[in-house]
């Protein structure tokens, strides 16, 4: 059977079609908002970078000293400078090991502190440098050992919740040493300043 | 919409897309440009043995040269077909920051010898750390053999490397094999000391 299509009886209209103009917009609101991404994308990377840049290669804005014997709260810890001493020679417990001197020209700095770890804390992660004139900045030094105090937050003889003494050694040029401004302590992974430590 | 102004908005997709592209090519440009420590514009520094070369807030010295047919180290003897060569490298952190050198190649023409015994340096600000870093070389192929050190990270927003000439030239190059013959080498041990 067919079906022979009147020609006589008008076809229902189809959806009007939006009009060139709105489409027109459309299509250039499209480009501005691909555009408008981009350059978001651009700055963000710029903001970011600069601020790394700032904030990591610009001496001036990395530290804030805090006040002799006020303590640094970070998420992991709470740690107190108590003492920061010279040494030329460092005893060791093994006995057959005898003390261990400082490299020529150079001093042990013996930074005593004391660490409480903030209950939940299962990893608890505490960076150390120490700090001198002109911000020159020392990492704690390695090949140091039978010490009796731990030298880290995360030490297994260091406990959760309560006060307890550990000791972070530093390797200083002879000359720097009466010129150090204390120890700085941050979580390792945080944007803010890093507290510098004083000792009490 | 008409044909033409279809292909006027195209157009102007695409205009932006270049603005785009060169926008970012020009944030890329000024970040990297703003990151880049004054002291270290440099990619490239050649410099000569025995006489400090600056590197970052510091400097790097290329010391003495050695050749044998034996390198001591771990405790034991390694021997080899070809040679051993050792060059005493000196890194001084003159500056406030702790200085690093990771990456240690010989170069020979277009061949690259990676070091024999991993080296390394990282030295704390006001002091100076002397290592010795091993090669493992084909004998043929020590004319004019470079030096060529640098930070050797793998994400760096800048990368700086010193190249230095060790003085075997092809005029010498026998001495220098004559002088391996039966040679035992010492890679030593790392030597630290405050700078004056």
């Amino acid at each position: 059977m067919t079906v022979e299509r009147s020609s006589s009886t008008p076809s229902p209209l189809p959806p009007a079609p939006r009009s060139g103009r709105s489409r027109e917009l459309s299509q250039r609101a499209r480009a501005w908002i691909i555009a408008a991404t981009v350059l978001t994308l651009a700055a963000t990377y710029l903001v970011a970078w600069g601020t790394y840049a700032y904030a990591h290669m610009n001496s001036t804005v990395r530290y804030t000293v805090l006040d002799p014997g006020q303590p640094v709260v970070l998420p992991a810890a709470t740690v107190e400078l108590v003492e920061l001493t010279l040494a030329r020679t460092l005893t060791s417990t093994y006995a057959s090991q005898g003390p261990t001197s400082a490299d020529p020209g150079a001093l042990w700095a013996v930074a005593s502190m004391e660490v409480t770890i903030t209950p939940g804390s299962t990893d608890p992660t505490c960076v150390f440098d120490l700090v001198g004139p002109d911000r020159r900045l020392w990492e704690p030094a390695f090949g140091v050992s039978g010490r009796t105090l731990p030298g880290s937050c995360s030490d297994d003889e260091v406990p959760v919740g309560r006060p307890t003494r550990i000791e972070v050694i530093f390797q200083v040029p002879e000359r720097d040493a009466d010129q150090l401004v204390g120890v700085a302590v941050s979580s390792g992974s945080s944007w803010r300043r890093l507290e510098v430590l004083r000792p009490s | 919409m008409s044909p033409v102004s279809r292909t006027a908005g195209f157009r102007r997709s695409v205009l932006l897309s270049w603005l785009a592209a060169l926008a970012c090519i020009v944030v890329a440009a000024v970040a990297l440009q703003v990151s880049e420590p004054p002291s270290d514009r440099t990619q490239n520094v050649t410099g000569v043995r025995n006489e400090p070369v600056s590197y970052g807030d510091g400097s790097v010295t290329v010391g003495s040269v050695r050749v044998g047919q034996g390198l001591d180290h771990f405790g034991g003897v390694s021997r080899t077909a070809g040679m051993f060569l050792t060059v005493d490298v000196t890194l001084s952190a003159e500056g406030n920051r702790v200085l690093s050198l990771g990456q240690f190649q010989l170069l020979s023409g277009d061949r690259v010898y990676d070091d024999y015994s991993v080296a390394g340096l990282r030295v704390q600000p006001g002091f100076a750390e002397r290592t010795t870093v091993a090669f493992e070389v084909d004998p043929q192929r020590i004319d004019d053999l470079v030096l060529q050190v640098g930070r050797g990270e793998v994400v760096s927003g800048y990368h700086q490397q010193l190249r230095v000439h060790l003085g075997i030239t092809p005029e010498n190059a026998d001495a220098w094999r004559r002088a391996s013959v039966g040679q035992v080498l010492d890679d030593g041990s790392n030597t630290t000391w405050a700078l004056p």
